[in-house]
């Protein structure tokens, strides 16, 4: 009897234990920190691509290892370690292993994927799940290109199956490890990406930290122009440029500030598209840094660029201080200017040279004093390919195109050219036109884990 | 689906919970012992441990307990009453060296098996854990603590429990009790801090060694920078000096002058104190056959040694059991309050890097403004710009200090206790805490931080007006907290003892929860007196002065933050003891909490452990009567610990501000980590037990292996994850050690002596580490940098070889040869290369403590010793020197000349600030000493009255003295450098302060 009596008190126990059990899953679900946010919804995924330090960056190797700067051989003792082996081509240049040029990127593309995963997780009915979509692949496309500009092997159309591109990562999970994929499947997911991008992204710029689908043409021209498929980048600078074409009158400007241009990633400065920026560490903050001097003689003097983007420290020693981003940070985006030159040398590398000098003087009236500019006269093609190719490096200095330009042109024997810099004893190095250091290696910490 | 595999674990779980329990039962009634339970008649000095849970006799523990009685707590004095363990418990001591835990607590118990989660043993006050702060427990009201150490002892408490279990029990009346009032009163007064302890150059040297600089042009930098950097004095003069010639000779004089002011003199004076405490506490308790009761109050006021800060606090206590329904149900609510309100002033950042011969008061003695953030010339051209005045009053800051942090903590306790009949118990507890913090600082329109921060966001137009973007006025800054906890447990127990056997079960469930929600905020352009406040721009980046090439924002502080811990658990405790020989313990705990996410909350790994002990005297030695207790003890189980920084799932932060473009943004600020778990610790103890002689040596010795498992800690991630590090848990610790308890009577008679010794050694080592790629830089410059195979935290350094014959400066080597380039040095130098010393902890640590006993007169003294464990000692600093800082002792022995560097390794000066020379100097192996130490901690001497009062209503009465931190006995380096010794603000540093109590407890 006492048995059982006892039995009944258990049971009345486990009973009681096995309702509060039902609402234990509902009790434990909550946050443990009001402000984490586990992202679910569109306004999160949004927050994310909307972070500027990971979303609108590029790499700025090359800028560093380019012609466009130069640093006196006593000088380069200040430089970090990272910065002085960059800049005089010493392979490989990271000195513990590691490079931001090759994380950062690769962070931007985590956050994409983190919002592509979510995208396919809580989509609703909502059309705006469509355009984070787009904008996410835009940033994937748009840091694998970064990416495979600067690691991936030199582009070389009739081989592109056995070169070597960089790991394609598609999906959040940081337990997967991408090996290198190649240059073809590279390339082709960027497509892929900048495809659906072009077709999903809004016309109309609300913010030039977010793409639009003026930026997915863009970033297309830039691309083919790079890989010298100059009929589709034609095709895409035109489909651009048919949303946005405005040009900046220099002439509105007062060069002679500081900074002469609008904080960039305020949309103040029509010419921008897409706002992004270069990693540079502390190569150009040190004032230390000049411009290539020869190229400042081209300037013409009643050429605003001259003014607006130099300040001169001393006889040949300027520092540079145009740039679009309206502050010390390099300006790597997509802008307008850029679309007039594309344009510019397509016509002309597709023989509609005539064509080609309507934007080349489009452009240039808007850079030089008013009244100041001639019309170009000549109808030599050659010519015209010189001038267009000597005004992309005066109007796009420092925007992170001189490096894959070099790449590019250094095919062509009629432009190859051996770059040349003072190392920290003062002796000569040189980078021959066909040298393999246009192509940076991948970090020590990355080469751990793949092939 | 998940839920049913849930509820069916938990079924299968109580299920062979309660089939021991029965089949135990049905073994006892076949041995055809007594039908009905008997209670065992309670011996008059059977120890009863509480943990938490359940009350144990001592001699049925399998777990390795340390119990202060009330005599114990009441040994030390002070307001907090963590701090009372000091001393007393075998294997806990206060760390100073890298540890984390809640309320600054830095108490460890046996070590430490976690890298990056809290290090602070769980608190239990009154059965449940405890959050809130310290500060709110007043030690008057404590009647005993329990320090649980092995598995056994912290297993029931599950996954909170890794570090120990820190269990207090507070005062209760007795049933059938008089009703008895005590009042005690203790006056504590500590030594007002000595800065001299940092031996320093003379400033009388200092001072010609800045004008030797000052001819070389070292100076002349800083004197035109734009920032305006602060120069010393000396420095300002000399630069006078050069500029007008003509009055050189009144300047040297004023130079000269100058040689008989010291900082740290003005500081010793000015800014500090003797800190004093005053401790009142009264209580009343009593109690009828149905009713006992408790009723206290205290207050205490502390007045700390610097100046502008201290600390008041009351308690209330009321406590209240009751008897009803044939005495099977005790009631006993209870409900605790403490109301506290402190005051903070802090001695600003600068003042470590002030010239040492700065004088805080003109000769008048009332207080100076310093050249703090800027030269005292651009003091003066701001000032006459129209700019506020921005020199440091110190003794005018410390007067307008205005600041209060007040809590109110209330914590009401319900306990319900049926007894159900037949050796089975019902418990019901329930506890709720609440706690509302409100915190006010007020900068006044005249203080340093405002004039500081206006001037900074100023700017002059054309016409030469000064104005301010942010508005003339007061800042006020405030902070609300409120903390609401609640914790629920049923506990069915059944207890079943007879002559022979006892059978010990208890089973609950318990959920709990705990909020913490703070707001804090600042408001600009405060005018106190109509309560108006002013709005600001915070959207515009404003060009700061001086300069022109700074820009900030008006500071944004506002944030709100608010956490959630939520845990359900089910647990059970068995133990099961014959024949007075031998007994086993087991239990197991289920925890799962919001913090661990789903998959490890459904997979429901239990914590466990199982003990046995072996009564060896009862067994072998019935007959000795050398032996009164002779028993060995085995545990072995797991406890873990919680890690409320990560989560398992993909979480993002938003940022607190909007980016420039309007947006607000997001961070990814955690990858998703689905398999994040608690961290394990697994330990087994082998305990003995010892006393012998008629309980005149008493010998508890317990040996404990313990891994850390499942530790939280980095691991490489290749970088195209687009994620820097992967923190789980990824890593492993491994420790032992020895915990060992004397006590002696070493005397019987009128003069009792007794001895008490208490020792404990470790051994620990981070066993699996998957961070790679670690610089030397970060082993040498942080002792807590995780290595495979080396203790938590060490003291690695770069290799010295000596001093350059040549130029006296400090060389490494640089691919085994000796080499001046420090930057290479310390970028190529690999982990093998650098020197390791060993633990920057101590490895060995105890106390010996004697008393002695005379007719009501006690006297003690506490020895303690630290031993086994490194220190890295400061040595001169040639860029501070050259910056004005002044400059360590270690300058007098510096290298001159060729042949110096036979009998010095303290390097010469510099020809120009060479921070990586400094660097290398400063964490290479000549500067790490042993810190071996012994300390003669306190003394104690109480009167006990009783004989002397022989009034009736007066039944004791207590005085005693007691004396704290008397001083350094022995240490193995010879610089006799304590190493205990930290700095006390910035860096200057103070021996530890000598303070004494008298105190006075009335009985009634």
């Amino acid at each position: 009897m006492k048995r059982i009596l006892i039995t009944v008190k258990m049971l009345f126990c486990i009973g009681f234990i096995l309702i509060l059990q039902a609402c234990h899953q509902e009790f434990l679900a909550i946050k443990p920190t009001k402000s984490l946010v586990v992202p679910q919804k569109l306004e999160d995924f949004q927050g994310l691509l909307d972070n500027m330090s990971t979303m609108n960056r590029g790499v700025g190797l090359h800028i560093i290892a380019g012609d466009e700067m130069f640093v006196e051989p006593t000088n380069l003792l200040q430089y970090t370690q990272i910065d002085r082996e960059t800049y005089l081509w010493s392979l490989p240049p990271y000195p513990d292993n590691s490079s931001y040029d090759w994380s950062e990127p690769y962070k931007t593309i985590f956050y994409a994927n983190v919002v592509l995963d979510g995208v396919t997780k809580y989509r609703d009915s909502s059309p705006q799940w469509q355009v984070i979509e787009a904008t996410a692949k835009f940033h994937r496309a748009w840091a694998l290109y970064n990416l495979v500009e600067a690691f991936g092997d030199k582009y070389d159309v009739t081989r592109l199956k056995e070169l070597r591109g960089i790991p394609l990562r598609l999906d959040p999970d940081i337990e997967v490890v991408q090996q290198r994929a190649s240059l073809f499947d590279t390339y082709r997911q960027i497509f892929e990406d900048l495809d659906f991008a072009k077709a999903s992204l809004p016309d109309k710029l609300e913010y030039v930290t977010r793409p639009s689908k003026v930026a997915a043409f863009a970033l297309l021209a830039r691309i083919y122009l790079a890989i010298e498929e100059y009929d589709k980048a034609l095709l895409n600078v035109e489909s651009a440029m048919a949303f946005k074409a405005e040009l900046l009158d220099y002439n509105t400007l007062t060069a002679s500030a500081p900074r002469p241009f609008p904080l960039g990633e305020l949309g103040n400065n029509q010419e921008i598209i897409f706002f992004s920026s270069l990693t540079t560490g502390r190569y150009l903050v040190l004032n230390k840094t000049f411009c290539d001097s020869l190229l400042l003689e081209d300037f013409h003097p009643d050429d605003i660029r001259r003014t607006c983007f130099f300040s001169d420290v001393q006889k040949n020693r300027s520092n540079f201080k145009g740039s679009y981003s309206g502050s010390s940070i390099s300006f790597g985006g997509l802008a307008t200017d850029e679309l007039y030159l594309i344009r510019a040398e397509c016509l002309i590398r597709l023989n509609r040279s005539s064509e080609a000098k309507i934007y080349l003087d489009k452009l240039l009236s808007n850079r030089w004093m008013s009244n100041k500019y001639h019309p170009i006269k000549t109808d030599n093609a050659d010519e015209l390919l010189r001038l267009t190719l000597e005004e992309r490096r005066k109007q796009l200095f420092l925007r992170g195109r001189r490096w894959s330009d070099l790449k590019r042109l250094n095919k062509d024997p009629r432009f190859q050219i051996t770059l040349k810099k003072r190392g920290t004893d003062g002796q000569l190095l040189e980078l021959p036109p066909d040298d393999n250091r246009y192509v940076f290696p991948i970090p020590g910490n990355e080469l751990e884990f793949i092939n | 689906m998940k839920t049913l595999n849930l509820i069916s674990r938990g079924i299968s779980l109580l299920a062979v919970m309660y089939a021991t329990t029965f089949s135990v039962m049905a073994q006892q009634k076949a041995m055809h012992l007594s039908k009905d339970t008997v209670k065992r008649p309670v011996e008059i000095d059977e120890v009863l441990i509480n943990t938490g849970y359940q009350r144990i006799g001592k001699e049925r523990a399998t777990g390795a307990y340390s119990h202060l009685d009330s005599a114990k707590v009441k040994y030390g004095v002070g307001m907090g009453i963590l701090e009372r363990l000091a001393d007393q418990v075998p294997g806990l001591i206060f760390n100073n060296v890298g540890t984390k835990g809640i309320n600054n607590s830095d108490i460890l118990i046996r070590g430490q098996s976690t890298i990056q989660s809290r290090t602070d043993p769980l608190i239990v006050i009154d059965n449940f854990p405890f959050d809130g702060d310290m500060n709110a427990i007043n030690p008057e009201d404590v009647e005993s603590i329990t320090v649980l150490r092995d598995a056994v002892a912290t297993s029931i408490w599950g996954a909170r429990a890794g570090n120990g279990v820190i269990v207090i029990t507070t005062k209760q009346g007795k049933y059938n009790s008089k009703v008895r009032l005590s009042l005690s009163s203790t006056y504590t007064i500590g030594q007002r801090p000595d800065l001299s302890y940092r031996q320093a150059i003379r400033n009388a040297d200092y001072i010609d060694l800045e004008k030797e600089l000052f001819a070389n042009g070292v100076y002349t930098n800083d004197i035109a920078s734009a920032a305006k950097v602060p120069l010393s004095e000396v420095v300002e003069l000399l630069f006078e000096k050069k500029n007008h010639p003509a009055r050189g000779g009144e300047i040297d004089q004023q130079i000269e002058a100058l040689k008989g002011y010291d900082l740290r003199t003005d500081l010793s004076k000015y800014a500090y104190r003797s800190s004093s405490l005053r401790q009142l506490a009264l209580n009343l308790s009593g109690g009828s056959d149905k009713h006992r009761y408790y009723l206290s109050g205290g207050a205490d006021k502390n007045l700390e040694s610097l100046r502008g800060n201290s600390l008041e606090r009351y308690t209330l206590r009321v406590d209240n059991v009751l008897k009803m329904l044939r005495d099977r149900v005790e009631i006993n609510p209870q409900i605790n309050y403490s109301n506290s309100s402190s005051s903070r002033f802090y001695l600003p950042a600068k003042f470590s890097s002030l010239y040492p011969y700065a004088r805080l008061v003109d000769q008048h003695g009332t207080g100076r403004g310093l050249a703090l953030d800027y030269s005292s010339r651009f003091i003066k051209e701001s000032g006459d710009l129209g700019f506020y005045d921005w020199s440091y009053n110190l003794l005018d800051e410390i007067e307008r200090s205005n600041n209060s942090l007040r809590n109110h903590d209330v914590r009401f306790n319900l306990r319900t206790d049926v007894d159900l009949s037949r050796g089975f118990a019902l418990s019901l507890n329930y506890q709720h805490l609440l706690k509302f913090g409100s915190g006010k600082t007020l900068n006044d329109r005249g203080d340093y931080f405002t004039r500081n921060l206006l001037n900074q966001y100023s700017s002059i137009n054309s016409a030469g007006v000064v104005t301010s973007a942010i508005p003339t006025g007061s800042i006020l800054d405030y902070s609300n907290e409120t903390a609401k906890g609640y914790n629920f447990r049923t506990q069915l127990s059944y207890a079943g003892q007879d002559r022979l056997t006892g059978l010990h079960v208890i089973a609950g469930y318990e959920i709990s929860e705990n909020k913490l929600q703070s707001l804090i905020g600042r408001e600009y352009g405060y005018d106190q007196d109509y309560g108006i406040f002013s709005e600001v721009d915070y959207k515009t980046s404003f060009i700061l002065f001086p300069g022109t090439n700074r820009s900030g924002r008006i500071p944004f502080i506002d944030k709100e933050s608010e956490t959630v811990d939520r845990f359900v658990s089910l647990y059970s405790n068995a133990s099961y003891e014959w024949w007075n020989k031998y007994s086993v313990s087991s239990s197991v705990r289920w925890d799962r909490s919001n913090l661990f996410g789903v998959k490890t909350n459904q997979k429901g790994v239990p914590l466990y452990s199982i003990g046995g002990a072996w009564n060896i005297k009862n067994e072998l030695l019935k007959g000795s009567t050398l032996f009164d207790v002779l028993k060995l003890r085995l545990t072995y189980g797991s406890s873990g610990n919680v890690n409320r920084s990560l989560s398992a799932y993909t979480t993002a932060r938003f940022s607190a501000f909007i980016a420039a473009n309007g947006l607000k943004y997001a961070d990814i600020i955690n990858p998703p980590n689905p398999q994040l778990r608690w961290e394990q610790v697994i330990m087994q103890n082998i305990g003995i037990d010892l006393s012998a002689l008629d309980r005149r040596l008493n010998v508890t010795l317990d040996y404990y292996k313990k891994k850390g498992k499942d530790i939280i800690g980095e691991s490489p991630l290749p970088p195209q994850t687009g994620v820097a590090a992967f923190i789980g848990n990824t890593a492993h610790t491994s420790g032992s050690g020895l915990d060992v308890t004397v006590g002696t009577g070493n005397t019987v008679g009128v003069v009792k002596w007794t001895t008490d010794l208490l020792y404990h050694f470790e051994r620990e080592r981070v066993t699996t580490y998957l961070k790679d790629n670690i610089t030397a830089r970060s082993y040498t410059e942080n002792t807590s940098q995780p290595a495979m195979g080396f203790p938590l935290y060490a003291y690695y350094s770069y290799r010295s070889a000596g001093l350059d014959p040549d130029n006296g400066s400090p060389r490494g080597y640089l691919n085994g040869e000796p080499s001046l380039d420090y930057a290479k040095i310390m970028s190529s130098t690999e982990f093998e290369d650098l020197v390791y010393h060993g633990s920057a902890r101590p490895t060995q640590f105890g106390s010996l403590r004697n008393s002695f006993v005379f007719n009501g007169l006690t006297l003690s003294f506490t020895l303690n010793f630290k031993l086994g464990y490194y220190f890295r000692r400061e040595s001169v600093d040639y860029n501070g020197l050259i910056q004005g800082k002044g400059g360590h002792e270690d300058y007098y022995d510096r290298w001159q000349k060729t042949g110096d560097e036979l009998t010095t390794n303290i390097p010469s000066v510099p020809l120009a600030v060479n921070a990586n020379r400094h660097t290398f100097y400063r964490y290479s192996d000549v500067l790490v000493e042993r810190g071996d130490h012994i300390r003669f901690h306190d003394a104690k001497l109480s009167y006990e009255f009783d004989r002397l009062l022989k009034k009736d209503w007066v039944r004791s009465a207590t005085l005693f003295v007691f004396a704290d931190n008397i001083g350094l006995l022995w240490t193995k380096n010879k610089k006799d450098i304590d190493p205990d010794v930290l700095p006390l603000v910035n860096s200057f540093r103070s021996s530890t302060p000598f303070s004494l109590s008298m105190g006075l407890q009335f009985n009634l």
